[in-house]
């Protein structure tokens, strides 16, 4: 019991966060115009 | 490097993890054989010791710890030669097999350098390399970035100055050693997965595939390690896997001492010393553990193990005088990172599709199957690091851009680096390919064709390395700045490895996300956007002012002459009218 609930919830934040990470992405997509030009650098 | 520099090399590296492998060897039981699981393990208690012990003493001193150092190595020598080694009685494919797989994982990290004669070191080396030198110039851990930046100095310093012991002992560039340890540190994680996936899976077979998944198949947090320079994080990655299997360990044994909780808080603290962001990933997973495992005795050990780690560097740090007090968080750019936007899509490609295929497949048929408890640390780390991503990259950073009405897309604590980490757990829940009913009389196969994934992925990644060569007569420029431009002098430009080459003050020093980088100081740089006011800036300072141009040499502007030019569409060296 107490095994399926660690389990469950695992497989329900997973899914929650995978669907958060592709409307993230296609969120980035929809803003590729406006985002282009900024200053993205690592240093 | 020759073999003559190779051998000197290893002799060194072998020479600072001695008497602290000899330490964990002495809790090897007398009637135990030392296998060549216990020497993989050794040599990580090794580098985790020589963090814990070299930080404080060379904090004040390097040449002491080096005297300290060599007075404590004649004990473990003796004890080492003096202890009696029992026969072996069993050899199989699948023993020697994870010893293959870190030797080849090896070969094929340091195979890009071999064709270079001057390879400083992708991305991040520009500041690990100035780190690992300035305690090498100073004799001591650096408190501040001088002469490049007047900052203190954040960056933990453990991994540096492991590379700095064994550049001195070795009489080698730093930055040679910096480039092979990352490699070293890469194939020892590959072995340390495979006795890691062991202990979880029990089977040996499932654990070479971990290895093999993580050796040759993945690229972010694995072969990728070469391209962009993370030494720290590869080294304390390494010790976190180090640590995880001392805990499942204390779990099985229950113990209360070295293995329950003193061996992994001495490994916690080795890592908050070595790398601030695996320090990052050490909580997260312990927290990850709590809320998503039924191992309450492992999760809690974790976390209390995690948390005396935290004490005791704190400790070290103090003890050091290193602990970083004038740095405002504000002034970093910890939760204000410009960091390229990452798509799933360019997460899953940069960690290698075939690999996260192969990760994720295994994730599935862990949840699948009713996997036993030790199995769900898997799901649990996995969950961690990607929630984690995707809070920050795309939660963190659409409510920036929201919030400051589209001016601002920064995001906070790097999170590629958690990409890079996923790497890890991923390459374990690989292993539980073979758990699956239809392909577990197959495990010869799944080799095989891992095999050739790896070496597919290993060809993509030489491919991707391939012309990676810099910026066309930027090392002649280089050389010639080191060997004309005055110390007292301020250089407008950079170039890939000018600061370390060369010791000169330039106008874009190589300063990571973790340093005061808006400090005002620097923000007084960044507003000088003219020739004008670089020669005012300079002046003011008496420092003589150089630029550095890339382009036709013809368009340079006429008031300034032209000092240097080689392949001069590229770079050149300009010095100002006074």
């Amino acid at each position: 019991m107490n095994k399926k609930f660690y389990l469950q919830l695992t497989r329900i934040v997973l899914a929650i966060t995978l669907a958060a990470g592709i409307i993230g992405s296609i969120i980035f997509i929809l803003l590729h115009d406006v985002i282009k030009d900024m200053p993205f650098s690592d240093f | 490097m020759n073999i003559f520099e190779s051998i000197r090399l290893f002799a060194a590296f072998v020479y600072a993890l001695i008497p602290y492998s000899a330490l964990y060897l002495f809790t090897v039981s007398k009637k135990e054989r030392i296998s060549g699981e216990h020497l993989l393990k050794s040599l990580i208690w090794g580098i985790a010791g020589f963090v814990l012990t070299a930080i404080p003493v060379a904090a004040f001193s390097f040449s002491y710890y080096q005297i300290l150092h060599a007075l404590i190595c004649l004990p473990a020598l003796a004890w080492l030669a003096l202890r009696k080694q029992h026969a072996s009685s069993t050899r199989s494919f699948f023993r020697i097999a994870p010893f293959l797989v870190v030797l080849l994982a090896f070969l094929v990290r340091l195979a890009p350098y071999l064709p270079h004669t001057d390879w400083y070191g992708g991305g991040d080396m520009r500041f690990h390399n100035i780190l690992a030198k300035s305690i090498m110039i100073n004799d001591s851990l650096p408190l501040t970035w001088e002469p490049f930046a007047g900052i203190p100095v954040n960056y933990p310093l453990g991994g540096h100055l492991l590379a700095a012991f064994i550049s001195r002992h070795a009489m080698l560039p730093v930055h040679t050693v910096l480039n092979v340890l990352l490699c070293l540190y890469g194939a020892l994680s590959a072995g340390m997965i495979y006795l890691l996936s062991l202990s979880l899976f029990k089977s040996r077979p499932a654990a070479l595939i971990s290895s093999i998944a993580y050796g040759f198949t993945a690229l972010a947090g694995s072969l990728d390690y070469v391209r962009w320079g993370g030494m720290p994080n590869s080294m304390a990655m390494l010790l976190l896997l180090l640590m995880v299997r001392e805990l499942i360990q204390g779990q099985r044994t229950d113990a209360a001492g070295h293995s329950g909780y003193l061996a992994p808080a001495l490994i916690s603290a080795a890592i908050i010393l070595s790398h601030h962001y695996s320090a990052l990933a050490m909580f997260l997973l312990s927290a990850a553990l709590l809320f998503f495992t039924p191992l309450r005795k492992l999760s809690l050990r974790s976390l209390a193990c995690s948390i005396s780690g935290l004490l005791l560097a704190l400790l070290v740090l103090h003890a050091a005088g290193h602990i970083p007090g004038d740095t405002n968080i504000g002034q970093t750019s910890a939760f204000r990172f410009y960091e390229h936007p990452i798509s799933l899509a360019e997460a899953a490609m940069s960690l290698n599709l075939p690999f996260v295929f192969l990760g994720i497949f295994g994730l599935w048929v862990i949840i699948r199957h009713r996997i036993p408890p030790p199995l769900s640390l898997i799901t649990a780390w996995v969950t961690a690091y990607f929630s984690a991503f995707v809070f920050l990259e795309y939660g963190y950073r659409l409510a920036v851009f929201s919030l400051t009405e589209g001016q601002h897309f920064f995001t906070a604590l790097t999170p590629s680096r958690l990409i890079a980490d996923l790497a890890y757990p991923l390459s374990l829940s690989a292993g539980a390919l073979i758990m699956h009913r239809k392909l577990k009389h197959y495990t010869a196969h799944a080799v095989a064709v891992l095999c050739a994934v790896g070496l597919a992925s290993c060809f993509l990644f030489f491919l991707s390395l391939h012309g990676a060569t810099g910026i066309p007569g930027s090392s002649e420029a280089i050389t010639w700045i080191s060997k004309n431009v005055p110390p007292d002098s301020i250089i407008v430009g950079s170039l890939p490895h000018l600061e370390y080459r060369s010791w000169r003050r330039t106008s874009a020093p190589p300063i990571p996300a973790s340093e005061a980088r808006t400090h005002p100081d620097m923000l007084e740089m960044r507003a000088l956007n003219s020739v004008q006011k670089w020669q005012m800036y300079a002046a003011a300072r008496h420092l003589r002012c150089y630029f550095i141009l890339a382009g036709d040499p013809s368009q340079i502007p006429q008031d300034m002459r032209i000092m240097h030019s080689y392949k001069s569409i590229s770079v050149c060296v300009a010095e100002a009218d006074q």
